[in-house]
Protein backbone atom coordinates (compact mmCIF):
# COMPACT_ATOMS: atom_id res chain seq x y z
CA UNK A 1 0.00 0.00 0.00
CA UNK A 2 1.53 3.35 -0.84
CA UNK A 3 0.54 6.86 0.87
CA UNK A 4 -0.20 9.83 -0.71
CA UNK A 5 2.39 12.57 -1.60
CA UNK A 6 0.10 14.62 0.72
CA UNK A 7 1.24 12.57 4.04
CA UNK A 8 4.27 14.56 3.93
CA UNK A 9 2.80 17.44 4.51
CA UNK A 10 3.10 19.07 8.50
CA UNK A 11 -0.32 19.45 8.70
CA UNK A 12 -2.93 17.45 11.67
CA UNK A 13 -4.33 13.94 9.92
CA UNK A 14 -7.62 12.59 11.07
CA UNK A 15 -8.70 9.22 9.38
CA UNK A 16 -12.11 8.34 8.47
CA UNK A 17 -11.70 5.33 9.06
CA UNK A 18 -9.89 4.97 12.24
CA UNK A 19 -9.57 1.51 12.46
CA UNK A 20 -8.59 1.05 8.93
CA UNK A 21 -5.98 3.42 9.18
CA UNK A 22 -3.96 2.17 12.33
CA UNK A 23 -3.74 -1.21 11.05
CA UNK A 24 -2.45 0.08 7.66
CA UNK A 25 0.09 2.78 9.77
CA UNK A 26 1.41 0.06 12.06
CA UNK A 27 1.67 -2.99 9.16
CA UNK A 28 3.76 0.10 7.27
CA UNK A 29 5.90 1.00 10.36
CA UNK A 30 6.53 -2.28 10.87
CA UNK A 31 8.02 -2.61 7.11
CA UNK A 32 10.04 0.56 8.21
CA UNK A 33 7.96 2.87 5.96
CA UNK A 34 8.57 6.11 6.40
CA UNK A 35 5.25 7.98 5.23
CA UNK A 36 3.07 5.48 7.62
CA UNK A 37 5.36 6.90 10.79
CA UNK A 38 4.50 10.59 9.65
CA UNK A 39 0.43 9.58 9.57
CA UNK A 40 1.30 8.45 13.25
CA UNK A 41 2.72 11.16 13.92
CA UNK A 42 0.07 13.92 12.44
CA UNK A 43 -2.80 11.95 13.76
CA UNK A 44 -1.81 11.48 17.71
CA UNK A 45 0.82 14.29 18.02
CA UNK A 46 -1.70 16.85 19.44
CA UNK A 47 -3.45 14.69 21.59
CA UNK A 48 0.03 13.56 22.94
CA UNK A 49 1.23 16.97 22.90
CA UNK A 50 -1.80 18.29 24.78
CA UNK A 51 -1.15 15.57 27.58
CA UNK A 52 2.16 16.69 27.87
CA UNK A 53 1.53 20.34 28.24
CA UNK A 54 -1.25 19.45 31.20
CA UNK A 55 1.44 17.43 32.89
CA UNK A 56 4.59 19.84 32.23
CA UNK A 57 2.75 23.42 31.47
CA UNK A 58 5.81 24.54 29.73
CA UNK A 59 5.37 24.41 25.77
CA UNK A 60 9.03 23.95 25.26
CA UNK A 61 9.20 21.25 28.01
CA UNK A 62 5.84 19.53 26.10
CA UNK A 63 7.35 19.82 22.73
CA UNK A 64 10.79 17.93 24.65
CA UNK A 65 8.43 15.59 26.25
CA UNK A 66 6.87 14.49 23.04
CA UNK A 67 9.29 13.81 20.83
CA UNK A 68 10.85 11.33 23.82
CA UNK A 69 7.54 9.29 23.59
CA UNK A 70 7.54 9.30 19.46
CA UNK A 71 10.79 7.73 19.87
CA UNK A 72 10.02 4.98 22.89
CA UNK A 73 6.97 4.56 21.02
CA UNK A 74 8.99 3.99 17.62
CA UNK A 75 11.28 1.77 19.43
CA UNK A 76 8.56 -0.40 21.21
CA UNK A 77 6.03 -0.43 18.53
CA UNK A 78 6.93 -4.57 17.32
CA UNK A 79 5.80 -5.23 20.84
CA UNK A 80 2.07 -3.48 20.47
CA UNK A 81 -0.02 -6.48 20.79
CA UNK A 82 -3.19 -4.29 19.44
CA UNK A 83 -5.07 -5.54 22.86
CA UNK A 84 -5.28 -1.61 23.92
CA UNK A 85 -6.12 1.02 21.32
CA UNK A 86 -3.17 2.50 19.78
CA UNK A 87 -3.78 5.75 21.07
CA UNK A 88 -4.41 4.20 24.62
CA UNK A 89 -0.66 2.84 24.55
CA UNK A 90 0.46 6.38 22.93
CA UNK A 91 -1.30 7.81 25.83
CA UNK A 92 0.68 5.71 28.58
CA UNK A 93 3.92 6.26 26.85
CA UNK A 94 3.63 9.88 27.05
CA UNK A 95 2.40 10.45 30.23
CA UNK A 96 5.68 8.60 31.18
CA UNK A 97 7.95 10.78 28.78
CA UNK A 98 6.42 13.56 30.59
CA UNK A 99 6.41 12.32 34.50
CA UNK A 100 9.94 11.37 34.05
CA UNK A 101 10.47 14.81 32.72
CA UNK A 102 8.78 16.49 35.42
CA UNK A 103 10.68 14.71 38.03
CA UNK A 104 13.90 15.62 36.01
CA UNK A 105 12.89 19.55 35.72
CA UNK A 106 11.68 19.72 39.10
CA UNK A 107 14.46 17.41 40.80
CA UNK A 108 12.00 15.32 42.57
CA UNK A 109 13.46 12.68 43.90
CA UNK A 110 12.07 9.18 44.07
CA UNK A 111 10.63 7.89 47.25
CA UNK A 112 11.12 5.15 48.66
CA UNK A 113 7.91 2.67 49.09
CA UNK A 114 8.40 1.43 52.64
CA UNK A 115 8.71 5.56 53.92
CA UNK A 116 5.38 6.22 52.49
CA UNK A 117 3.42 3.34 54.16
CA UNK A 118 1.04 4.08 57.20
CA UNK A 119 2.91 3.33 60.38
CA UNK A 120 1.26 1.35 63.17
CA UNK A 121 1.85 1.14 66.76
CA UNK A 122 1.89 -2.14 68.69
CA UNK A 123 -1.40 -2.21 69.22
CA UNK A 124 -2.39 -1.84 65.59
CA UNK A 125 -3.33 1.82 65.61
CA UNK A 126 -2.03 4.37 63.23
CA UNK A 127 0.83 6.84 64.52
CA UNK A 128 0.12 9.12 62.12
CA UNK A 129 -3.21 10.32 62.15
CA UNK A 130 -3.43 14.13 60.74
CA UNK A 131 -6.18 16.00 59.88
CA UNK A 132 -8.81 14.82 57.74
CA UNK A 133 -8.42 15.71 53.65
CA UNK A 134 -10.77 18.92 52.90
CA UNK A 135 -13.40 18.67 50.25
CA UNK A 136 -12.17 19.43 46.64
CA UNK A 137 -13.44 22.22 45.28
CA UNK A 138 -15.32 22.19 41.45
CA UNK A 139 -13.02 25.32 40.95
CA UNK A 140 -11.33 25.59 37.60
CA UNK A 141 -7.67 26.78 39.34
CA UNK A 142 -7.50 24.60 41.82
CA UNK A 143 -7.96 21.73 40.17
CA UNK A 144 -5.37 22.60 38.20
CA UNK A 145 -3.45 22.72 41.21
CA UNK A 146 -4.44 19.60 42.55
CA UNK A 147 -3.51 17.36 38.99
CA UNK A 148 -0.17 19.34 39.29
CA UNK A 149 0.55 17.87 42.87
CA UNK A 150 -0.98 14.49 41.61
CA UNK A 151 2.08 14.50 39.08
CA UNK A 152 4.54 15.41 41.06
CA UNK A 153 3.76 12.51 42.89
CA UNK A 154 3.14 9.68 40.90
CA UNK A 155 6.72 11.23 39.11
CA UNK A 156 7.75 10.32 42.44
CA UNK A 157 6.99 6.79 42.64
CA UNK A 158 9.50 4.30 41.83
CA UNK A 159 9.04 2.53 38.35
CA UNK A 160 7.36 -0.95 39.20
CA UNK A 161 5.13 1.02 41.24
CA UNK A 162 4.35 3.73 38.55
CA UNK A 163 3.56 1.30 35.92
CA UNK A 164 1.49 -0.56 37.98
CA UNK A 165 -0.84 2.63 38.97
CA UNK A 166 -1.16 3.52 35.07
CA UNK A 167 -2.43 0.08 34.27
CA UNK A 168 -4.79 0.19 36.66
CA UNK A 169 -5.79 3.59 38.32
CA UNK A 170 -5.17 5.28 34.88
CA UNK A 171 -6.03 3.26 32.14
CA UNK A 172 -8.27 0.98 34.31
CA UNK A 173 -7.38 -2.81 33.06
CA UNK A 174 -8.29 -5.40 35.50
CA UNK A 175 -5.51 -7.05 37.93
CA UNK A 176 -4.97 -10.04 35.48
CA UNK A 177 -4.99 -7.54 32.26
CA UNK A 178 -2.31 -5.55 34.10
CA UNK A 179 -0.25 -9.13 35.02
CA UNK A 180 -0.25 -10.05 31.84
CA UNK A 181 1.26 -6.67 30.33
CA UNK A 182 3.55 -6.37 33.02
CA UNK A 183 4.32 -10.14 33.04
CA UNK A 184 4.11 -10.39 36.52
CA UNK A 185 1.61 -12.40 38.92
CA UNK A 186 -2.05 -10.81 39.94
CA UNK A 187 -0.60 -11.05 43.41
CA UNK A 188 2.25 -8.54 42.78
CA UNK A 189 0.07 -6.48 41.00
CA UNK A 190 -2.49 -5.89 44.16
CA UNK A 191 0.14 -5.77 46.53
CA UNK A 192 1.67 -2.95 44.50
CA UNK A 193 -1.36 -1.13 43.43
CA UNK A 194 -2.23 -0.99 46.96
CA UNK A 195 1.44 0.20 48.45
CA UNK A 196 1.92 2.56 45.33
CA UNK A 197 -1.75 4.15 46.39
CA UNK A 198 -0.89 4.60 49.73
CA UNK A 199 2.05 6.18 48.99
CA UNK A 200 0.46 8.50 46.45
CA UNK A 201 -2.08 9.05 49.41
CA UNK A 202 0.75 9.92 52.06
CA UNK A 203 2.58 12.22 49.35
CA UNK A 204 -0.61 13.98 48.94
CA UNK A 205 -1.47 14.24 52.60
CA UNK A 206 -0.15 17.79 53.40
CA UNK A 207 -1.60 19.55 50.12
CA UNK A 208 -5.04 17.72 50.60
CA UNK A 209 -5.12 18.21 54.36
CA UNK A 210 -5.05 21.97 53.90
CA UNK A 211 -1.54 22.29 55.50
CA UNK A 212 0.46 22.51 52.70
CA UNK A 213 3.53 24.48 52.50
CA UNK A 214 4.33 23.36 49.36
CA UNK B 1 -12.92 -6.20 66.01
CA UNK B 2 -10.06 -5.57 63.79
CA UNK B 3 -7.62 -3.42 64.32
CA UNK B 4 -6.72 -0.10 62.18
CA UNK B 5 -3.38 -2.00 61.07
CA UNK B 6 -5.55 -5.10 59.30
CA UNK B 7 -8.61 -2.22 58.41
CA UNK B 8 -5.80 -0.33 56.06
CA UNK B 9 -3.90 -3.73 54.94
CA UNK B 10 -7.46 -4.83 53.13
CA UNK B 11 -8.58 -1.58 52.18
CA UNK B 12 -8.12 -1.84 48.40
CA UNK B 13 -10.24 -5.60 48.87
CA UNK B 14 -12.75 -3.84 50.74
CA UNK B 15 -13.23 -0.86 47.93
CA UNK B 16 -13.29 -3.30 45.26
CA UNK B 17 -15.85 -5.23 46.83
CA UNK B 18 -13.84 -8.31 47.09
CA UNK B 19 -14.30 -9.84 50.43
CA UNK B 20 -16.43 -12.50 52.38
CA UNK B 21 -19.69 -11.07 54.09
CA UNK B 22 -18.11 -11.74 57.59
CA UNK B 23 -15.32 -9.80 56.60
CA UNK B 24 -17.27 -7.08 55.31
CA UNK B 25 -18.99 -7.17 58.46
CA UNK B 26 -15.93 -6.98 60.80
CA UNK B 27 -14.62 -3.96 58.45
CA UNK B 28 -17.99 -2.14 58.85
CA UNK B 29 -18.20 -2.39 62.40
CA UNK B 30 -14.31 -1.07 63.11
CA UNK B 31 -15.38 1.50 60.62
CA UNK B 32 -18.47 2.70 62.74
CA UNK B 33 -16.01 3.17 65.94
CA UNK B 34 -12.92 4.53 64.24
CA UNK B 35 -13.35 8.09 62.95
CA UNK B 36 -9.36 8.16 61.64
CA UNK B 37 -10.18 4.81 60.03
CA UNK B 38 -13.42 6.34 58.24
CA UNK B 39 -11.22 9.99 56.98
CA UNK B 40 -7.91 7.33 55.72
CA UNK B 41 -10.32 5.35 53.39
CA UNK B 42 -11.94 8.18 51.75
CA UNK B 43 -8.88 9.93 51.23
CA UNK B 44 -7.76 6.66 49.74
CA UNK B 45 -10.38 6.54 47.96
CA UNK B 46 -9.81 10.79 46.60
CA UNK B 47 -6.26 9.76 45.74
CA UNK B 48 -7.69 7.25 43.14
CA UNK B 49 -9.95 9.24 41.67
CA UNK B 50 -7.22 12.53 41.52
CA UNK B 51 -5.06 9.98 40.21
CA UNK B 52 -6.97 8.86 37.25
CA UNK B 53 -8.08 12.14 36.24
CA UNK B 54 -4.74 13.82 36.50
CA UNK B 55 -3.79 11.24 33.68
CA UNK B 56 -6.76 10.11 31.86
CA UNK B 57 -6.40 10.52 27.97
CA UNK B 58 -8.23 13.52 26.15
CA UNK B 59 -11.26 12.93 23.86
CA UNK B 60 -10.21 11.95 20.73
CA UNK B 61 -10.28 15.72 18.60
CA UNK B 62 -8.34 17.18 21.66
CA UNK B 63 -5.00 19.35 20.43
CA UNK B 64 -6.00 18.49 16.83
CA UNK B 65 -5.57 22.57 16.11
CA UNK B 66 -3.39 23.14 18.49
CA UNK B 67 -0.26 21.14 17.21
CA UNK B 68 2.82 23.51 16.47
CA UNK B 69 3.78 22.57 12.73
CA UNK B 70 7.58 22.46 13.72
CA UNK B 71 6.81 19.91 16.95
CA UNK B 72 5.61 17.39 13.89
CA UNK B 73 8.66 18.09 11.67
CA UNK B 74 11.10 17.45 14.37
CA UNK B 75 9.37 14.60 15.59
CA UNK B 76 9.82 13.25 12.19
CA UNK B 77 13.08 14.73 11.19
CA UNK B 78 14.56 13.16 14.77
CA UNK B 79 13.46 9.75 13.71
CA UNK B 80 15.27 10.16 9.99
CA UNK B 81 18.22 11.26 12.20
CA UNK B 82 18.15 8.09 14.63
CA UNK B 83 17.77 5.66 11.84
CA UNK B 84 20.89 7.10 9.66
CA UNK B 85 24.16 5.60 11.62
CA UNK B 86 22.75 2.13 10.37
CA UNK B 87 21.27 2.92 7.18
ZN1 LIG C 1 -9.28 2.26 62.76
Amino acid sequence: MAFSVSSMEMVPYIPDDPVAAEAEILAGIRRGDDAAFNLLVRWHCGRMYAVAKRILRDDAEAQDATQEAFTMAYKAIARFDGRSKLSTWLHRITVNAALMRLRKTKRLREVSIEDTQPKFDDTGHRRDVGPAWKQTAQDEALATERAGKVHEAIAQLPDSYREVIMLRDIQQLDTDQTAEALGIKSGAVKTRLHRARLALRELLDPYMAGEATW
Amino acid sequence: MITCKECIEFLDDYIAGDVSPAALENFEKHLALCPPCRDFIESYRKTIEETRCACSEPDEQVGCDDVPPTLISAIIESRKLDREPDA
